[in-house]
């Protein structure tokens, strides 16, 4: 039961795998009903035929044995009796005849051998009697007399051997059984034929798909045939055709880009070498003008010294002055030489960032500022546990220029007071720095933060003019931002962000603390 | 007591002048040569008339030809920082050169415009071991 189910399944599996099969098998089970319907009606037809003769020559044998012999009967002519039965016994087919009277008795019997396996019919009828009237009557065929028995005078019986009957209705079953079998071969030949013609197309056109998808452009499918395979055939290379135009336009829409992206790639690469070299001449131009510049200052600064030193007493106080002069001239360009060297410095520092305690560095920043010029009552109010991630010696720097600047800038203020906190906005943590001090014009603010550019008068609020510079340097490189707010005689507030610090973990800051 | 000399390396004329004038307004007995360039320093210390060896080299790293930094080399290829102590003069040095100088052995640093206090506490260190050791009058020796 198992193995029949197995074998329907691969049956049912092969069936709806390939389309030729089932073509294949549609026809070849079409074919096979067909021929099968029409060799069982021949057969029956050829049976009912045969069968219907025999009948009709039996009856009939034995109707006319059965006049033939009456007479004979009647008179109880025995020689008589024998040569009408020999006369139906020299007809074909006839195995016996027996001839009974009235009560049964047998009267004659005249039989050939009897053969095995043979199929034999009977035929019986009635001998009629003188009586009858109607005796021509009942020779219409299939009337019986027997339905009659006071009349008749005996009974005839006739067996009559079939073999050779069958042997013909065998023959014909043969022939049908022949013709169908061939009937079907020659069906399957052209079922067969006829899927192959009708799959092969199928199978081309799948495997000119397959090419076409592994990359093959130059696939086309072969089709001549003019029926509806070939106009699929026809419509399959037009669309191959248009495949690979618009293949070709995006091949070479690609390759354009590639090329622009060539050109701009190395359009950048020049340029950030170009860029790269400037930035190399310009800070080791920064760096060897601040040093050469350097040295000629500190002689000039050692000569001044000399001078007051040697020549002092023999000067007078406009002497003295000027002499005065020209050493704080000399050290004003050495603040601004180490300024540029700082702001080189900056840019050449290998960062190490770690946790800050901002808050921290901040009152550390405000204690020194304190400890430098103690004369001056500014007071700081600065938020607590403020965390940033950062290089500790460069965020040390910014805050120290930062706070410089609102320490400089307050400094005419009795109620000078410096503010450091957070606000928040959009997510981000923003540092700020406040102060009541100066202020400046807000339309200069594009000057702000280049080197060497000043808002205020230098004798006014001394100063590099190199200090926001270096802030913003140290914020840009952790990847922050800086700006600032400020109204003349009002004060100026500096915003910053940073990397945000983890919280709490301010511990290694801990001993800037005031 | 052996002494006290500097040997001073700088090519600049001005800041020769000033340096010296430092040093004589040092409050203790102190001899002073100078070379203008590598080449005369090497010629001094290295060469065949090295005895006796300065006390002390006050050295500008900004020389012409032969630099401070290899001149430095030269010199402790053969003496050892208490052998030749050397101080290092510059008005603003490269870090990495100062870094450079720090490895090969540099009794110290000083930036330009001297400070004559820093100068002074500086020579006082290092006499201070000559003032008191049993072995004084002998003084420092080249190393064989």
């Amino acid at each position: 039961m198992q193995s029949i189910t197995r074998l329907f399944a691969g049956i049912t599996e092969k069936l709806s795998k390939s389309f030729r099969v089932r073509l294949f098998a549609g026809i070849t089970l079409l074919i096979l009903f067909v021929s099968s319907g029409f060799a069982f009606l021949l057969f029956y037809q050829q049976y009912q035929a045969q069968s219907d003769k025999r009948n009709t020559e039996g009856g009939l044998m034995a109707k006319l044995l059965a006049r033939d012999v009456r007479l004979a009967v009647f008179s109880g002519n025995r020689d008589a009796i024998l040569q009408a039965a020999s006369g139906t016994m020299s007809l074909p087919d006839v195995q016996s005849v027996e001839i009974y009277d009235r009560a049964g008795i047998l009267l004659g019997r005249l039989a050939n051998p009897a053969k095995n396996d043979v199929r034999y019919t009977v035929f019986k009828d009635q001998i009629p009697g003188l009586l009858n009237r109607q005796l021509e009557e009942p020779l219409i065929v299939g009337k019986q007399w027997g339905e009659d028995p006071e009349n008749s005078v005996g009974s005839v019986r006739v067996v009559v051997d079939e073999s050779r009957a069958d042997a013909r209705l065998r023959k014909t079953i043969l022939m049908a059984l022949l013709a169908t079998t061939l009937f079907l071969a020659f069906g399957i030949m052209a079922a067969f034929r006829l899927a192959k013609s009708m799959s092969r197309p199928i199978a081309q056109l799948s495997a000119c798909a397959t090419a076409l998808k592994n990359g093959d452009e130059s696939v086309r499918a072969t089709i001549e045939t003019s029926d509806e395979l070939g106009d699929l055939a026809h419509s399959f290379n037009s669309m191959i055709e248009a495949i690979r135009v618009r293949t070709n336009d995006l091949e070479e829409a690609l390759e354009e880009l590639y090329q622009l992206n060539v050109v701009l790639e190395d359009k950048v690469q020049k340029r950030t070498a170009q860029l790269e070299s400037a930035n190399r001449e310009l800070e080791s131009f920064n760096y060897s003008a601040s040093h050469d510049l350097r040295a000629p200052l500190t002689r000039l600064a050692g000569f001044c010294d000399a001078l007051k030193e040697e020549y002092g007493t023999t000067l007078d106080a406009q002497g003295i002055h000027y002499i005065n002069r020209i050493a704080a001239t000399g050290d004003q360009m050495d603040r601004v030489l180490s300024a540029l060297l700082t702001l080189y410095q900056i840019q050449q520092r290998e960062m190490t960032p770690r946790n800050l305690d901002l808050s921290e560095l901040v009152g550390a920043v405000a204690a020194s500022l304190r400890q430098r010029e103690p004369g001056r009552e500014v007071s700081f109010n600065i938020q607590e546990n403020v965390m940033v991630f950062g290089d500790m010696k460069l965020i040390w720097l910014a805050l120290e220029n930062l706070l410089g600047n609102a320490w400089k800038f307050t400094k005419e203020r009795s109620d000078a007071t410096i503010e450091f906190g957070v606000v928040k906005q959009a997510g981000e943590a923003i540092c700020f720095i406040r102060d009541n001090g100066a202020g400046f014009d807000m339309t200069y603010y594009e000057k702000l933060f280049q080197p060497f550019q000043r808002l205020h008068n230098i004798d006014e609020f001394p100063g590099t003019g190199v200090g926001l510079a270096i802030v913003q340097r140290i914020i840009s490189r952790h990847g922050g931002r800086i700006w600032l707010e400020s109204s003349e005689r009002v004060g100026t507030t500096c915003y910053f962000i940073l990397p945000k610090g983890k919280e709490d973990q301010g511990a290694g800051t801990r001993g800037y603390a005031q | 007591m052996k002494e006290f000399s500097i040997l001073l390396v700088e090519d600049n004329d001005d800041d020769r002048f000033l340096t010296m004038r430092l040093i004589r307004k040092l409050p203790f007995p102190l001899k002073v040569e100078t070379s203008k360039n590598g080449e005369e320093a090497i010629k001094r210390i290295l060469g065949e008339n090295a005895d006796p060896l300065p006390s002390l080299v006050l050295l500008d790293l900004q020389l012409p030809k032969i630099s401070g930094i290899s001149l430095l080399s030269s010199i402790r290829e053969k003496y050892s920082q208490s052998d030749l102590p050397v101080i290092v003069l510059s008005s603003s040095d490269n870090p990495r050169d100062l870094k450079l100088c720090n490895e090969m052995g540099i009794s110290g640093y000083l930036s330009k415009p001297l400070a004559p206090s820093e100068l002074q506490e500086y020579i006082e260190a290092l006499t201070q071991p000559l003032r008191f050791s049993p072995d004084s009058s002998a003084g420092p020796h080249p190393s064989p």
